[in-house]
């Protein structure tokens, strides 16, 4: 590991993992000021019946939540009109994302509404007003950008998605409870631990990478690399579930410390030109494109060397894409995704040429 | 769909019902009240014959309090040193110079019904301490000689990681506290 000649690391979030953590929420939420949650959470979300063990925490402290917003299938900003709209009327002081990434997209494009205070969403990517608090309570298999400074609303207008950026995106506490796994076929398991080794591998060798963006991209390749088999195999593993989902929180937090990657960015165009949701994305490329991100992003050798051996486990999973091809791309799209990779969020420097090379190899 | 066992599924269903989980809050809440009032009682007969503690106590000062309990506003009991024992002086927090409380009552049951240690909660996190750290882990330890001397040894290997052989004569203290323990009861009920 290098020291830097200067960094600034800034990542605030409280984790509170393991057996009955959600029990330990109201308690944790009221230190940080918030008494009164607005829960933000999807259908799908809705039906497990989740909302019950949070609303029995609640009752354990003689509290109550503010009331249960259901976000759609991608945070909009009427969606989150709408929501900041209910979080005033019900006197909330702080927003908790159940789920995945559009619900805690949801929730922080909630949040920019409220403080916006029915003004327009601006322009500028980058946005530095004070937002309410938000929590997360992320959902395995949920993606672990979660806990990342990005938002990702979709302006209905123009029909495509628009990325801001905040420090007060970053929620104060990510809480993994066990019980909040998700039944999940073998390839969303694999898709969305792969998304976690791609998140943590750019952020790895990132170049702006800091010695404790480093530790936690580790630690998240670590625990894929130990845990995805057991995953795959075991019938139910709590132990594994619970490594995964703390594998991609950690790749969250490492990746919100570097400015993206070409996989990311790959990624990002995947799923705004073909709808490929952005894990199953990062699953593709990593499996066939792992040689040429070795040598473009100069990984460090050891993590390299895990994600190898993680990727043999996924190898021939029924429903995982082996490549962009079995995705359903067409090799005349790849030029546009890379165009679309260029323009989003997550490629700083001019990378096109990379990501087109990258979705060849994919292809 | 989550990954759940049937009886957390029963659970989760049951806890649908708004009146299910004040029941389930209220049941909470008077075991706990009563696992500690038993908690109270075991400290005065612990210390009372326990070479250990009595060890463990020799550096309180006449007076020390303490309470234990849980947060936000759940039962708690406090306790005082009162010559060569603890002795529980009531409910509820009396000027304590120091507090353990746990942060839910989730937390609070899984330790008062052994399914954790009281060690293991506390590396946790799963507990609130005020006032003086030092002081606070010598009470946890005199909490984890009492789980020794009443817990049988199944759930000693579950809850430690090393169970301490007893000798004979730890035996007979064992009996002893069990007799002592009676009264301390009574005293602490009625």
């Amino acid at each position: 590991m290098q020291l830097p000649d200067s960094y600034e690391h800034h990542h605030p979030t409280k984790i509170i993992a393991g057996q009955r953590a959600v029990s330990n929420l109201p308690f944790e939420a009221g230190r940080f000021g918030a008494k009164k949650p607005l829960i933000v959470l999807d259908e799908e979300m809705g039906r497990t019946g989740f909302i019950h063990l949070l609303e029995q925490a609640f009752a354990d402290c003689g509290q109550k939540s503010g009331g249960v917003f259901f976000s759609g299938e991608r945070a909009t900003a009427a969606g989150a009109g709408e929501a900041a709209e209910f979080f005033r009327r019900s006197g909330c002081d702080c927003f908790i994302a159940v789920g995945g990434g559009a619900v805690m997209d949801g929730a922080k494009a909630a949040a920019m509404a409220v403080a916006l205070e029915g003004a327009e969403f601006p322009s500028d990517r980058r946005f530095s007003m004070k937002l309410p608090k938000i929590i997360a309570v992320p959902v395995t298999y949920a993606p672990g950008y979660q806990v990342t400074n990005l938002a990702e609303l979709f302006d209905e207008e123009k029909n495509r998605p628009l990325h801001y950026f905040s420090e007060n995106f970053i929620p104060c506490m990510a809480v993994l409870d066990p019980k909040a796994t998700l039944k999940a076929s073998g390839a969303a398991k694999a898709a969305f631990a792969l998304e976690a080794l791609a998140r943590g591998l750019e952020a790895a060798s990132g170049r702006e990478a800091n010695p404790i963006v480093v530790i936690y991209a580790k630690a998240a390749i670590g625990l894929v690399k130990n845990f995805l088999g057991p995953a795959l195999n075991e019938k139910r593993s709590r132990e594994a579930d619970q490594a995964l989902a703390s594998a991609s929180l950690y790749a969250g937090i490492a990746f919100s410390g570097c400015s993206g990657g070409i996989i990311t960015g790959a990624a990002h165009g995947l799923k705004a030109v073909r709808g490929i949701e952005a894990g199953m994305a990062a699953a593709v490329l990593l499996t066939r494109g792992l040689d040429f991100v070795a040598r473009e992003m100069r990984a460090p050798a050891a993590e390299l060397v895990a994600v190898r051996e993680s990727l043999s486990l996924v190898r021939g999973i029924p429903g995982l894409p082996r490549g962009l091809r079995e995705a359903g791309v067409a090799r005349e799209q790849l030029e546009k995704i890379a165009e679309v990779a260029q323009a989003g969020p997550f490629l700083p420097e001019d990378r096109a040429r990379e990501v087109f090379t990258l979705l060849e190899e994919a292809f | 769909m989550l990954e759940l066992t049937l009886v957390e599924k029963s659970m989760l269903f049951a806890r649908g019902f708004k009146a299910w989980r004040r029941i389930e809050s209220m049941a909470k809440r008077l075991y706990m009240a009563i696992a500690l009032r038993v908690f109270g009682a075991a400290f005065d007969a612990v210390s009372s014959i326990s070479a250990e503690c009595e060890r463990e106590l020799a550096d309180w000062e006449e007076g020390r309090r303490f309470a234990l309990g849980v947060e936000p506003k759940g039962p708690c009991i406090t306790l005082e040193k009162k010559g060569r024992r603890i002795r529980m002086i009531g409910t509820g927090l009396k000027d304590p110079h120091l507090s353990i409380l746990f942060k839910n009552l989730d937390s609070a049951v899984m330790v008062f019904t052994t399914y954790m240690g009281v060690v293991q909660a506390t590396v946790e996190n799963r507990a609130l301490i005020k006032g003086d750290n030092g002081r606070a882990m010598e009470v946890i330890r005199i909490l984890d000689i009492i789980m020794i001397y009443l817990l049988p040894g199944f759930i000693l290997k579950k809850n430690f990681r090393t169970v301490p052989g007893f000798t004979r004569s730890q035996y007979l203290v064992m009996l002893r506290i069990y007799a002592a323990l009676i009264p301390a009861l009574v005293r602490t009920f009625f």
